[in-house]
């Protein structure tokens, strides 16, 4: 179950019609609500919906934001996994070899650059993988824009640019994905 | 290379079977090639249909031309398939949570390797069914294109 935390009761948010047909967002577990309802309100405060169709789009703009984000951070959680993963695997080690050698010193938590390189390299199939969802979020991101233009130019541009900050990070409310 | 033998046999069993013949049987098989159901036409699906009638009653007056009902059902089903995309993406995402290492403390080293391969398999997944999003979006975006003129008329929602 996504996580719940206070809204913006200032942002718009979808009417209960819309709301109805919109159902659940999809969201993994641990991931907030209410910065996702959040992250709507602020789109929805720039784009205005009048219809179901814009408030579709509204919830797209959201979604690809919130998506791109995610795997965005999914490429750093790779590396900090793989981190994790060669931590514990020597601390189970350690703990057999201390029974049998007192003077055993468990090795230290791999955290150098090289040890990033070397997960790096483990997991290099992934990252080219999570790049091509990526960029596949980001197409979807501009078609969607494309119609908003289509109908009102001036406001795509206002949701680019509020996009883009939310994507790179310089929103205030920032959706932490997979924490 | 397959000999002549080898394929007269396999005519030969064909033959003898017709495939299922009970109805629950063939319930059954009906769904052996269904992996996410993404591809299907979804008002096969009587949960699913009635979803994408509410959906299109949103968009269309009851009273509206055929042409636009239409219409509306035709981006209904393409909403209605795009939010049971996300929905499988957000479950593909979920397995690839961390599991717990099960290894015992001599096989280490193999253990994020294996970690590897499961996310591999599961974005492999999530590649997969992005063109099914494409999809759904290219055709929601044509029939909206058609419906505009409705929407101008104004299906008002209030704000």
């Amino acid at each position: 179950m996504p996580a719940k935390s206070a809204t913006n009761s200032l942002s718009p948010v979808p009417p209960d019609e819309v709301q109805a047909l919109f159902g659940d967002p999809p969201l993994l577990r641990g991931e907030d609500i209410g910065l996702y309802n959040e992250l709507m309100g602020q789109f929805a405060k720039i784009v205005e919906p009048k219809d179901m169709i814009e408030w579709w789009w509204v919830k797209d703009i959201t979604d690809h934001s919130w998506e791109i984000r995610r795997l965005r951070r999914f490429k750093v959680l790779f590396i900090e996994f793989g981190r994790d993963m060669m931590h514990l695997g020597a601390k189970m080690r350690a703990t057999v070899l201390a029974d049998e050698d007192d003077e055993y010193e468990p090795p230290p938590v791999p955290d150098s650059e090289k040890d990033s390189a070397q997960l790096f390299m483990v997991r290099v199939g992934e990252y080219k993988r999570v790049d091509m969802l990526i960029a596949s979020a980001e197409l979807r991101r501009v078609h969607t824009l494309r119609e908003i233009e289509r109908r009102r130019e001036h406001l795509a541009r206002r949701l680019r640019k509020a996009s883009d900050e939310i994507i790179d990070g310089e929103f205030a409310a920032l959706p932490q994905a997979a924490e | 290379m397959t000999s002549e033998a080898k394929i007269a046999a396999n005519r030969r069993n064909a033959q003898r079977s017709a495939g299922p013949r009970t109805a629950p049987a063939k319930a059954r098989v009906r769904r052996n090639a269904l992996r996410h159901g993404l591809a299907a036409v979804v008002v096969n699906d009587p949960a699913v249909a009635t979803e994408v009638g509410r959906v299109a009653a949103a968009l269309c007056d009851p009273g509206a031309a055929p042409s636009d009902r239409e219409r509306a059902l035709i981006v209904a089903e393409a909403q209605v398939t795009l939010k049971r995309i996300r929905r499988v993406r957000a479950e593909i995402m979920e397995q690839m949570s961390p599991a717990p290492p099960t290894r015992p403390p001599d096989a280490q080293d193999t253990a994020p390797m294996l970690q590897v391969e499961g996310n591999a398999r599961h974005l492999d997944q999530l590649l997969r069914i992005e063109r099914y999003e494409r999809r759904a979006l290219s055709r929601r975006k044509r029939a909206v294109r058609l419906l505009a003129r409705i929407i101008h008329d104004g299906v008002d929602f209030g704000r």
